[in-house]
């Protein structure tokens, strides 16, 4: 990632960079999640998966020698600048970041792209019948849903695949459809490098790849919306049922179910603490969380002082709300 | 027995002949003897593992470096039907290597990364079943001598003891004499091991070595090169010089341009390789990382922008040239400054004893290392050696590739025929070169102009460079 655009992560007030660059990894701990949700940085969990901490602090580093962020290493924290607040704004860095896309909605974003790019290359191969091809992705993974996939669909005609792509995509405003259409490849067509498409668009190869990211985003978003008009589409990128991990998806529906603390403690079997960190997840990730549950309401009154009172407290205040 | 060979050649596999090697190795395999065979690449190394197949009863496992290598093999051989193949990767979830692990007997070829073969739970499913072959690919991995020193295949030696082959098959393109006795002692193979080497000598590949002693020389006869218009491969010394140098080159040519390095995601190196072993790409600018596995076979330029690390390395990536046959130019240039640099590079990259048993004490301080410094480290904790065997390997792996750095500076700074000097340093029985124009030039003397003038490189219809396409036609092209 440029330097520049991590600047549209700090603001005027100071911001701990740990929790940013832990999010953008995607670390999903509650402090860092509280944070991002603080920072309005929470869609963009999980955006660089393969981040290098130590690429991180150096343009953390640049940023400061340029003058636009000034950084606090005794609370390792950082906040822009006069000068840095005005760069952001001129340059318009935050546009470049991909607001179309939520990882919590949408699921890693990496996943989503290879099925759809693989999705496209095995039907279009099989149209031409191309048999011998090295798929797009070496993801055993991906590669293992698309076969699922394909034998799901084998007895359909395979043209309303392209009928759904071809709607979708001239849904879309037209440059996402065609940052996505150009961004395909199958042996009947070869595509185009991202080096060779950024060069097209005059923007760096990680300007573009924000930009494809925002294209999947508003795709992924048609879908959500009606996804029974787009049924091949839809099976082939699937949507998270849940933005909590399993485990903790669990505690919730247990916490929904009625259940005391007692229960879901005694049915666990897992440390209080972490069903804790459970709930709190789920105050922060699910928009129709029951704060007034008698559950979530007997763990606040327990211990007022405690941790988990105060998330929640700060979370139903909206005190954090960005 | 040969001529048995060769007529199950052609009805299973329609070809006439064996390629140099092939048939020595299949008969010693046949006759029960474990084997070593240093063919070049794209000789049909992964022919002799599934000749045999239908010969041998039980598993033929293979351990192989690259998943890129792993997926493309087992792919071929199911496309040509020659039996049940199963991989096993790091990207596999636990619950599909159990599927896997659980059907073993229901395969006959399985393809395994040297780290996962290490964990018990993959041994034990393997010690299950039958195991037929042990074929370890990319061997010359396991040596310290090899330019692609793999620490995990270090065990391979033990793991071979514990899983008790019938067989044991052991493949590379490159080994020297030093590779090669490695390969046999790591692996433990008897004294007895059937062996085939071929000659490093390529006599399509012609060795040009360009002295630099200008800032902008390098610029002007790059030029010249690329001017030619046949597929070129570019090798720099970093990621950076890489993109920096595409960049540059796209300035000046019509012919499209990309830059590739172990950086990029996934999906782009695997669509570079793509484009441009469909000629649709002109060049490419690389570091090392385009190697393993890319078989462009009209390659006809390859140009070392940059000094390689060494001999070893230079050897295998002159060799992705001109491997159709026919006529190809290798251009190395050579700079005295470039030579000062790499050294620096290199002790930049070095690791102290003390940095090595901090990262054992403690993985998660990254202390001041860079990216490359944590992979190597990163590399041997899988291994579980202990600290004092990795500090001492590590030691005696930089020597090593210090030693082999100045034989090749040695190389670049002779004015013998350099075909003879590469024979002399690779083939344990080197064949005596005879010279001529076909063979080797120095700038000394012939002026670069004067040579591509009268080398006949066959040219590729280029592609140019492809516009950003409507939704519409990129659907057309798609679908229709
Ligand atoms: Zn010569």
């Amino acid at each position: 990632m440029a330097a520049e655009l991590l600047l549209a992560t700090f603001a005027a007030t100071p911001r701990r960079y740990k929790a940013i660059f832990y999010g953008l990894l995607g670390k999903d701990t509650v402090s860092n999640l509280l944070a991002l949700r603080e920072y309005g940085l929470l869609s963009y969990f999980h955006l660089y998966p393969k981040l290098s901490q130590s690429k991180f602090q150096a343009q953390l580093v640049k940023l400061q020698q340029a003058g636009w962020l000034q950084i606090d290493q005794t609370a390792a924290t950082a906040t822009l600048t006069t000068a840095g607040a005005q760069f952001l704004q001129a340059q318009q860095l935050t546009d470049y970041w991909p607001h179309a896309y939520d990882y919590w909605q949408f699921g890693d974003w990496q996943l989503q792209w290879q099925r759809l790019l693989l999705g496209v290359q095995v039907v279009s191969n099989r149209w031409h019948q191309v048999q011998q091809y090295q798929p797009l992705t070496e993801s055993f993974q991906v590669q293992q849903e698309l076969h699922a996939w394909w034998r799901y669909w084998s007895q359909q005609d395979w043209s309303q695949f392209k009928i759904e792509l071809q709607t979708i995509l001239s849904q879309l405003p037209e440059s996402a459809g065609i940052l996505l259409a150009n961004s395909f490849s199958s042996n009947s067509f070869p595509g185009l490098t991202s080096q060779h498409l950024a060069q097209i668009q005059q923007q760096s190869t990680t300007v573009l790849q924000l930009a494809q990211i925002n294209s999947l985003g508003l795709l992924l978003q048609q879908l959500q919306q009606t996804p029974q008009q787009w049924p091949m589409l839809t099976s082939l990128l699937p949507l998270p049922k849940s933005p909590l991990p399993r485990s903790a998806a669990q505690t919730y529906q247990q916490l929904l179910s009625g259940q005391t603390w007692l229960q879901i403690v005694q049915q666990r079997r897992i440390k209080e603490n972490t069903l804790k960190e459970h709930l709190l997840m789920a105050a922060i990730l699910i928009p129709t969380f029951p704060f007034q549950n008698p559950t979530i309401q007997q763990l606040c009154h327990q211990d007022p002082a405690g941790f988990f009172a105060g998330r929640i407290a700060q979370l139903q205040g909206g005190a954090f709300n960005a | 027995m040969p001529s048995q060979l060769t007529d199950e050649l052609q009805q299973r596999f329609g070809f006439q002949q064996f390629r140099p090697g092939q048939a020595e190795i299949l008969t010693a395999l046949l006759a029960g003897r474990d084997a070593i065979a240093v063919l070049p690449t794209g000789s049909g190394k992964s022919l002799l593992y599934q000749f045999v197949a239908p010969h041998l009863t039980g598993l033929i496992l293979v351990v192989s470096p690259l998943i890129s290598l792993m997926s493309d093999q087992a792919m071929r051989i199911r496309t040509a039907h020659i039996g049940s193949v199963a991989v096993l990767n790091s990207q596999l979830t636990p619950v599909e290597k159990n599927q896997i692990l659980r059907r073993l007997s229901q395969y006959k070829f399985l393809f395994v990364a040297p780290e996962t073969l290490q964990q018990p739970q993959v041994q034990q499913a393997i010690q299950r079943v039958q195991l037929a072959l042990f074929v370890v690919d990319e061997a010359h991995c396991i040596s310290s001598w090899g330019p692609d020193f793999r620490p995990s295949y270090l065990l391979l030696g033990q793991v071979r003891q514990q899983l008790k082959p019938a067989l044991t098959l052991a493949l590379t393109a490159t080994a020297t004499p030093k590779v090669f006795r490695d390969i046999q002692h790591e692996l433990m193979l008897p004294a007895q091991t059937a062996h085939y080497r071929a000659s490093v000598n390529r006599s399509n590949l012609f060795l040009r070595l360009e002295r630099i002693s200008h800032a902008d020389d390098k610029q002007v006869r790059l030029q010249a090169l690329i001017d030619l218009g046949v597929p070129t491969l570019i090798y720099v010394a970093t990621r950076h010089q890489a993109q920096a140098l595409a960049q540059y080159l796209q300035l000046k040519t019509n012919r499209q341009v990309a830059y590739y390095h172990g950086g990029l995601s996934g999906i782009e190196r695997y669509r570079i390789q793509q484009l441009f072993l469909q000629d649709q790409l002109g060049i490419v600018v690389a570091t090392n990382a385009f190697g393993m596995g890319i078989d462009k076979s009209n390659l006809r330029l390859v140009i070392h922008y940059d000094l390689p690390a060494n001999f070893e390395n230079y050897l295998q990536e002159i060799g992705r040239a001109g491997r159709d046959g026919q006529l190809a130019l290798t251009v190395i240039f050579v700079d005295e400054t470039d030579f000062a640099k790499q050294g620096q590079r290199i002790k930049n990259g070095q690791l102290t004893t003390i940095e090595i048993q901090n990262f054992f004490a403690h993985p998660d301080d990254r202390q001041e290392l860079n990216d490359s410094q944590l992979g190597v480290l990163a590399a041997y904790a899988q291994t579980q050696l202990p600290v004092a065997q990795v500090t001492a390997i590590l030691q005696q792996t930089s020597q090593l590739r210090a030693q082999q750095r100045q034989a090749f500076w040695q190389f670049l700074n002779s004015r013998t025929c350099l075909r003879q000097q590469l024979c002399d340093y690779f083939d344990a029985k080197p064949p005596e070169i005879h010279h001529d124009q076909w063979c080797c030039s120095q700038s000394e003397d012939e002026s670069l102009s004067a040579l591509l003038q009268r080398l006949p490189l066959v040219e590729t219809a280029a592609a140019d460079q492809a516009p950003l396409q409507s939704v519409a036609t990129v659907l057309t092209a798609l679908f229709d």
